[in-house]
């Protein structure tokens, strides 16, 4: 357990070097600017243990710069369990920046965020995950340091599941509650010099997902790299991978791909 | 003597009524993403009174160019950039000024507003001159706090006029405070 952290925090500052903060698993606490509206689209490709076939989760997602301090998501969970695709619930997500100390090419920024889900999918396993899979809330603090091109985010937060609708309760065996923790860091790769709005940003990111039960000794630990494109500075487009490093909670599809296109629509209702 | 003073006084302000802000330099500060940028540049770009804007996206500077004849608000360029959830580090004003006389911590009327030079010499301005914005938020709070010290009147603080410094004119009104 102490060995998987220290190679977490090893690969995290080893990965420092030109760091962007656009995180594919997490949030920063910095907000999408005022009066913007933001359209991104997740495809979770999940290998399930059991059976070996792959859990497609669809999350569409609004997103809405209401102003310098707050913004909001309205998220849609779509996924294939039933074989064909079925709508499972909806969220919405709230995140308030409260902090701000930002100096030239530095900013230090801390939010405070919440999300409220829900979901109509029978319940099969004890990770809790608001965020399309169990009808539940978060709250959470976030915290980002940017270093001139580096950055470092940490991300802390109280998940709790609640019955999933369509008379799926939630087992009462398992845990309702857990924390989880996040880590994340990131490394601009393209260009080495900015010229123009037009030029493709390469990103790489690293992050470690951390999920603990609070009535139970259940836990998992994820690492969670991803590449990130921009075009355009406009549009986003996230490669990452999950992978389980260390868990003794039972998880249909802890290992996968997501894919992710966000696109930005600056201003758009000034 | 008094009067003839407030008579050139007068003379200066219907003059100053005619002057014209014509372009700012705005550097922003929190951002290294190309995507941060042009949330900024998008922002200033909507603003009422602006022309145009070119974003030097390597320096986080954004040379901004003023519609002719349209009232410059410079808060709403803070604003803009505070908005696109960032700060303002430097703003750098160029106007044209019809011949007129400033002095070190005092207030002049000049297209409309007020403005309160700082750690300048008494010298009369003309032509394009360019000065810098130091109120709170316009710059980093070290270097507000360095001018702040410059003088004793509130205004620094809030922005706006205070019976100390109004010599019997309106109380509140916006006053930049500013160097060259």
């Amino acid at each position: 357990m102490k060995r998987i952290f220290i190679a977490a925090g090893m690969l995290i500052s080893s990965a420092c070097a030109h760091a962007q903060e656009l995180f594919v698993y997490t949030e920063p606490a910095s907000n999408m600017p005022a009066h913007t509206v933001g359209l991104r689209a997740s495809n979770w490709l999940m290998d399930e243990r059991e059976t070996g076939r792959t859990n497609y989760h669809f999350i569409p997602e609004i997103m809405w710069g209401v102003n310098k301090h707050l913004m909001v998501h309205a998220e849609g969970f779509i996924s294939n369990r039933d074989g064909g695709l079925a709508a499972e619930g909806m969220g919405l997500y709230a995140k308030y920046r409260f902090y701000s100390k930002d100096t030239l090419y530095r900013h230090f920024r801390a939010a405070a965020f919440g999300r409220i889900t829900t979901n109509n999918a029978p319940i099969h396993q004890e990770e809790i995950m608001t965020n399309g899979h169990n009808s539940g809330f978060t709250l959470g603090l976030i915290a980002t340091q940017l270093l001139h091109r580096q950055a470092l985010s940490a991300t802390l937060s109280y998940e709790r599941a609640m019955d999933n609708f369509g008379g799926n309760e939630y087992p009462a065996a398992q845990s309702r509650d857990a924390m989880n923790l996040a880590l994340s860091t990131g490394r601009l790769f393209y260009p080495k010099k900015y010229t123009s709005y037009g030029q493709v940003n390469i990103n790489g990111m690293v992050e470690v997902l951390v999920q603990q039960h609070l009535s139970s000794d259940k836990h998992y630990i994820d690492i969670a790299p991803a590449v990130q494109f921009i075009f355009n500075s406009q549009t986003r487009v996230d490669i990452g991978y999950r992978h389980e490093l260390y868990g003794n909670m039972e998880r249909t599809a802890p290992n996968g791909l997501l894919l992710r296109v966000e696109h930005v629509l600056f201003s758009v209702l000034n | 003597m008094k009067k003839i003073i407030l008579v050139i006084l007068g003379l200066l302000i219907a003059i100053s009524s005619f002057a014209q802000i014509k372009s700012a330099t705005l550097s922003a500060s929190g951002l290294t993403c190309s995507m941060c940028s042009k949330a900024i540049y998008k922002a200033l770009g909507k603003v009422s009174f602006v022309k145009s804007v070119e974003a030097d996206i390597e320096g986080s500077k954004y040379q901004i160019t003023f519609k002719e004849g349209a009232p410059v608000v410079l808060d709403d360029l803070k604003k803009a950039v505070e908005n696109a959830g960032f700060s303002v580090a430097a703003l750098q004003v160029t106007a044209q000024f019809p011949p007129i006389a400033i002095a070190n911590d005092t207030h002049i009327e000049y297209g409309g507003s007020t403005y309160h030079f700082l750690n300048v010499s008494g010298q009369t301005i003309s032509g394009d001159k360019t000065f810098t914005v130091v109120d709170k938020k316009f710059l980093p709070d070290t270097d507000y706090k360095r001018y702040a010290k410059l003088t004793t009147m509130k205004c620094i603080e809030t922005g706006r006029t205070a019976a100390c410094c109004t010599k019997g004119g309106a109380v509140g009104a916006r006053v930049y405070h500013v160097t060259l």
